[in-house]
């Protein structure tokens, strides 16, 4: 799916390492959002950061970009001197566009930012399939149209290195098979995804390496294939913030605990529905005969180096192709 | 920085609230500037304030002192809401992180806006004159009286003076919006302050106190008020009258212009876009 250069290499060459943090800190108050994060993404790979709620993954994100000022720690993107976001699209929690434009236009302001010619705007449109209503008010757009509004801002720059904040945040089975196409399709062109989620499904399917964060540090990382084969990624998570969680998740929580009453996030997109379940269960029976680290509302993920016994994590559904549209 | 000004533009025209406002705002203008004070020549005004001016005053000499007067309170309060919806909005919508990922810094994007509400603000102040020259014209027209325009000068200084004013209003809501990162709080304290707190400083509390009475002569309404009747509006439209000299209420009203606009800016460099 791409080109990546094996582990190791990618600070060699003149290839610039698309994203970089060392020791990435934030502090809010007491609060650890994230604790010395070293994260090295390739050249054209899709980089999951996989993480479940509260570990980290929006605040490192919003450092990244420039939003939210790290309490120390450093940051590049592709390159560059921190701020300089040249290059660089994202889209981070749920979208914010001016209610009172269309689709269209509100693309066509922040183009206007960004210095992107208008054609452009055509262009993304057509790319989240949004063409057709792009000119109505933003206001009226249903949940899964804000969020394709939004990749489709994160395109218009037609950058090199994309950072998505969970895409597939409302959408619909059918909007996030198409979602994740499309993330797989930029990653096998010449973009770099980083992507977070805490869908470890969706990560698999459309990821080629995986970051685990948890309580703000990098837990795990690990090729997609190796996560499929060797390593068990075990997740434990403590059941208070499972019952207070209100997003779908899987992260050790029943399938379809989203509270919404519509299909299971994952539903219709093919192998990731038993591999969840089986994790949940996994995690259930880790939490039970390993709770250390855990405390009161945090959910915790660990990856252990436990051969896989069972090899049921074999028999996954191709990668990258199990939820196309 | 011309991309972000041209993108800030399309929303304010693009905003409804925005021409709500315009419309409020000449409303507003011009009964109180023309059509109470007409009403009170034709003997129907009642007590209604400016009603006892005559006609004199509504005539097209009079148009730069007329379209100035609103400025210091009801317009201001106008202006107060434009800067502090610019800007506040994008609290609201969650739309600075979606702006901000785009590329520019944040002080390109506040540049560009501040451009943009100038823009805005010298085309409201030239609504105030266009639309008080016709109605003055009208009324000369009705009345026989003679149609004298200011003379060009005057026309110039009170439309400089008119667009500081609306400036500073406007950067005092812009500022309001980025402190409380908001909207709604902005826009209630800043209208508290200058229809309320404003106003019963200046014409209740200090002709009674003489600290108080010191204190005015910084306020940011007062000179406001200062500078439109130096250039003729009436001393019977609330927050104007002649608290301090033209060229002191010009510097403290440019001061206090660049003191928003650096404070925040400043605020805007600093914090966290959440
Ligand atoms: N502005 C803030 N002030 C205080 N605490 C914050 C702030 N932003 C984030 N946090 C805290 O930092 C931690 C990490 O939050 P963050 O939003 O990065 O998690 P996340 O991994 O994106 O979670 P989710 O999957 O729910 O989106 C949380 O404990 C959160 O409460
Ligand atoms: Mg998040």
């Amino acid at each position: 799916m791409s080109d990546a250069p094996p582990p190791g290499e990618h600070h060699a060459g003149t290839m610039t390492v698309p994203v970089e943090t060392t020791e990435l800190t934030k502090r809010y108050g007491e609060i650890l959002a994230v604790d010395r994060l070293n994260l090295g993404v390739r050249p054209g790979e899709v980089y999951g950061f996989l993480g479940p709620n509260g570990a980290g993954k929006t605040t490192t994100l919003r450092m990244l970009l420039g939003l939210v000022r790290p309490t120390s720690g450093g940051v590049r993107l592709l390159g560059r001197s921190p701020g300089d976001l040249t290059g660089v699209g994202a889209l981070i929690e749920s979208p914010g566009f001016y209610p009172y434009l269309s689709g269209r236009d509100n693309l066509r302001v922040l183009a206007r930012h960004a210095g992107v010619g208008a054609p452009r705007v055509t262009e993304v449109l057509e790319t989240v399939r949004l063409t057709k209503r792009s000119g109505d008010r933003y206001a009226t757009y249903s949940l899964g149209m804000k969020q394709r509004l939004g990749v489709a801002a994160a395109l218009l720059k037609d950058p090199r290195l994309l950072v998505l904040d969970e895409p597939t945040n409302g959408l619909d089975p059918a909007g996030m098979a198409d979602m994740r196409a499309l993330i797989r399709r930029l990653g096998a062109a010449d973009c770099t995804v980083l992507l977070s989620s805490h869908l470890l499904g969706e990560v698999q399917q459309v990821c080629d390496r995986v970051g685990v964060i948890a309580r703000g540090r990098l837990v795990a990382e690990n090729t997609v294939a190796e996560l499929r084969g060797d390593t068990v990624l075990r997740m434990v998570a403590e059941p208070l913030e499972l019952a207070a969680s209100t997003r779908p998740r899987t992260a050790g929580g029943r399938p379809g605990a989203g509270g919404r009453g519509r299909s299971r996030p994952d539903g219709g997109v093919g192998t990731c529905r038993g591999d969840q379940r089986r994790a949940g269960d996994r995690g259930r029976r880790g939490q039970r005969a390993s709770p250390t680290g855990t405390r009161p509302g945090t959910g915790l993920l660990r990856t252990h180096g436990v051969p896989s016994d069972r090899g049921e994590r074999r028999g996954r559904g191709s990668h990258g192709n199990s939820g196309g549209s | 920085m011309w991309g972000s000004t041209v993108a800030e533009l399309i929303k304010l025209v693009r905003r409804p609230a925005n021409w709500g406002l315009l419309g409020i705002a000449v409303a507003l203008s011009l009964t109180f500037g023309y059509f109470i004070p007409l009403a009170g020549v034709s003997g129907a005004g009642g007590d209604a304030p400016n009603s006892d001016r005559g006609l004199d005053a509504i005539l097209p000499d009079q148009l730069v002192g007329n379209s100035l007067g609103g400025l210091p309170v009801f317009l201001g309060a106008i202006l107060l809401v434009v800067g502090a919806l610019a800007l506040g909005g994008e609290y609201g919508w969650g739309t600075w992180k979606t702006v901000l990922t785009q590329q520019p810094s944040r002080l390109i994007v506040l540049a560009g806006k501040l451009c943009a509400l100038a823009g805005s603000a010298l085309v409201f102040v030239l609504t105030m004159f266009g639309t008080g020259a016709l109605t003055s014209w009208a009324i000369a027209l009705a009345k026989d009286a003679p149609v004298v325009w200011p003379s060009a000068t005057d026309l110039a200084a009170g439309l400089g003076a008119g667009w500081l004013i609306a400036l500073m209003w406007v950067s005092l809501g812009a500022l309001l919006a980025i402190v409380l990162r908001g909207l709604a709080l902005p826009i209630g304290l800043g209208l508290v302050w200058l229809l309320v707190v404003q106003n019963l400083v200046i014409s209740l509390a200090a002709p009674l106190l003489d600290w108080v009475d010191m204190a005015r002569q910084g306020l940011p309404g007062a000179n406001a008020g200062s500078l439109a009747a130096s250039l003729g509006a009436s001393g019977s439209t609330p927050g104007v009258g002649e608290f301090a000299g033209s060229g002191q209420a010009t510097l403290v009203v440019a001061g206090y212009l660049c003191a928003f606009v650096g404070l925040g800016a400043w605020l805007l460099s600093r914090r966290d876009v959440l």
